[in-house]
């Protein structure tokens, strides 16, 4: 078996892989939105004739096959230029970099490029977080916002984790429909940004060609074969919905069917969050200031264990050393408006966890 | 208009303190207190063996320890002879609960809100949706009072009570008048389009311009915050029984057309509507006496 090196950590990849495949299998993250882990890659796809939103027919222009996300970029120890890790196989030996100037920058300008006609206020607003999405201080125009699927999206995480260029403005999306003809999900064309993952996975897992794309004027567009997707054969498996990276494809509310092929399905790799969390001991909290802030608390497992904002972060903390007994990590940010942050930092872990952390949860024994 | 007009306070809101006059404060066993100091209000709530007996209501200042201070100190007065050292246990809660120097305890306004709510409206209420000075917050709770979920924003005063006192403000009519004066419509006219306090504060000053009465302004404000405060609501669900807290809930023009385009009435009483967070942490506070007298 061949054995690489992913930025100097070496990897023990299977014959015939592809470095993204390898990589991504070992826990390390490369950035990519057209390969969907388990499904055959989508780059090269033959575009449909025509394809159809709807009751709308779209014709196909272009010869060309389908170029890839071109996100998955990494550099080859002796190689020159960049390669899309999703094309480049293994080789025993070979010494891959993935996170170096020139692929992070390739990165953002490919990246901004797919964005071009999907909203992204979510990723560009500096008032992303705690933005309830329904009504703007910022001047963002309604239809640049951002969808239901806002801080979970996959699009948004790695756009968070690729960056995008400056300067990239916000842009409209094209007057797409939305269908909704049947009662299991729906689609907003809108949101697609052409990866194709729906149309492999349409493919290689509901063994259907219900979805296809064409290349009109220099963009990819996914849409089904036939007007409706009854006419285009389709099972109803909903894989599409389960891989699709954007808020285009989604269940109805409802629904969340569960088909045998959808939970065949391995999920998404997500980009890694960002961890700043250390170590609760003495040398960690020497570092400490002493100011407003919010600290979390997480157990050896890094589960968030109790998020609290305090007037000090310094003498609060050192409280927490050895008085909370499963903390053995914690984080902080300074802010003066502790209190609000506290709220907003809670509420994201609700939407996430359903509940409050377990540290938070000490009013629960007053109502019993 | 005169001279002294312009110096009117129109956002002025009435601060007060009451006390149920049939309570003796001595014959309690257990007296509990919570003070919820808001970014724009300030309340206090002091319960005899559970049962509300005090309240306090008045405007934040710049100093939270010091608007604790105050607001206890009012309700404290309205109390007859009682003092901080009668009071067994005393919760802090709201934006500035951990600057409330004499409490022994700080709890989130977020349980505060579903408990006081709880006791208000009693164990049907499901969806509390706080309407403040400077945040919305959705909650839902179960039939203890104890929270299940809860959405908010407070990004953008936008919608909020701190809102509506700039519009009172431009407009030179006093807050309290705002809601019946913005139902004395014919028709509905459409909703302001912006709702950010500082482009709606121009959008305002335009129609003034224009000469359009002011109660159809005010309605044009009224139905553009119930517009964005349902969308709110809406996505977190509204389960019966929905009630409102918050300054806001005292103004019928609001409530009215959010009750209108929810579909829903909400739920009303006769305790005052912005002391749900305080009473939650009276609440809380009983129970915490409680504990610490098993121990």
């Amino acid at each position: 078996m061949p054995h690489i090196l992913i930025n100097g950590q070496e990897v023990i990849a299977e014959e015939h892989k592809t470095v993204l495949d390898a990589a991504l299998k070992a826990g390390i993250y490369i950035p990519h939105l057209c390969f969907h882990i388990g499904l055959s890659s989508t780059k090269s796809l033959q575009p449909n004739q025509s394809i159809y939103h709807g009751g709308t027919q779209i014709r196909n222009d272009s010869e060309d096959q389908y170029p890839g996300c071109n996100l998955c970029l990494v550099e080859v120890e002796g190689m020159d230029g960049y390669y899309q890790s999703c094309a480049l196989y293994v080789k025993d030996g070979m010494k891959v970099f993935t996170m170096t100037e020139l692929v992070m920058e390739k990165r953002k300008q490919n990246l901004t490029l797919l964005l071009k006609k999907h909203p992204h206020a979510c990723i560009q607003c500096d008032q992303a977080q705690g933005c309830d999405r329904k009504l703007c201080s910022m001047e963002v125009p309604e239809k640049a916002r951002c969808c239901w699927k806002f801080g979970n999206c996959e699009l948004q995480k790695v756009a968070e984790f690729i960056g995008l260029e400056q300067g990239t403005g916000y842009t409209f999306p094209e007057d797409f429909p939305i269908i909704e003809d049947n009662p299991l999900f729906s689609v907003n064309y809108c949101l697609c940004v052409g990866c194709l993952r729906c149309v492999i996975a349409c493919r290689n897992a509901a063994e259907r060609e219900t979805m296809g794309f064409v290349r009109k004027d220099g963009r990819y567009i996914v849409g089904t074969c036939a007007p409706g997707f009854k006419e285009s054969k389709c099972r109803f498996c909903l894989v599409c919905v389960e891989v699709c990276p954007t808020g285009a494809l989604r269940d109805t509310d409802t629904s969340k069917k569960k088909s045998k092929i959808r939970l065949s399905i391995s999920p998404s790799i997500f980009p890694p969050e960002k961890d700043e969390s250390m170590p609760l001991d003495k040398a960690n909290l020497t570092n400490v200031p002493g100011i407003e802030g919010v600290y979390q608390l997480y157990d050896k497992e890094k589960n968030v264990l109790k998020i609290v904002g305090v007037e000090n972060l310094k003498e609060i903390l050192s409280a927490e050393l050895g008085n909370t007994v499963d903390a053995a990590y914690f984080s902080y940010e300074e802010n003066q408006m502790y209190t609000t942050r506290e709220r907003q930092l809670l509420q994201q872990y609700m939407k996430k966890h359903g509940d409050f952390p377990p540290g938070n949860r000490e009013m629960d024994e007053l109502f019993s | 208009m005169t001279e002294h007009d312009v110096d009117k306070e129109y956002w002025r809101w009435d601060e007060y303190h009451w006390k149920d006059p049939d309570r003796n404060w001595k014959d309690a066993k257990i007296i509990s207190a919570g003070v919820d100091v808001g970014s724009v209000s300030s309340q206090a709530a002091i319960l005899t063996d559970g049962e509300l007996f005090a309240t306090a209501n008045m405007r934040t200042g710049h100093n939270s320890p010091d608007s604790a201070r105050r607001v206890m100190n009012w309700a404290l007065e309205g109390a007859e002879d009682m003092t901080l050292d009668d009071i067994h246990y005393i919760v802090g809660t709201g934006y500035g609960r951990l600057k409330v120097p004499f409490a022994n305890k700080a709890v989130t306004e977020i349980a505060c809100h579903a408990r006081g709510a709880n006791f208000m409206y009693g164990p049907t209420v499901r969806t509390v949706m706080d309407m403040g000075g400077q945040d919305l917050k959705v909650i839902k709770c179960d039939e203890r009072g104890k929270v299940l979920n809860f959405m908010m924003n407070e990004k953008c005063a936008a919608g909020t009570g701190r809102g509506m006192e700039v519009i009172a403000d431009i407009l030179r009519v006093p807050i309290k008048e705002i809601g019946d004066l913005s139902m004395q419509i014919d028709e509905e006219p459409p909703p302001i389009s912006n709702i950010c306090v500082l482009f709606a504060k121009t959008e305002v000053m335009g129609m003034l311009y224009e000469k359009m009465p002011v109660n159809v302004i005010l309605a044009a404000y009224a139905t553009a915050m119930a517009d964005r405060v349902s969308a709110q609501v809406k996505e977190a669900g509204v389960e019966k029984d929905f009630v409102i807290t918050g300054g806001i809930a005292k103004n019928r023009g609001v409530v009215e057309r959010l009750e209108r385009i929810l579909g829903v009435k909400s739920l009303k009483t006769h305790v005052d509507y912005q002391i749900a967070g305080a009473l939650g942490a009276a609440l809380f506070g009983k129970v915490l006496y409680e504990k610490s007298l098993k121990k």
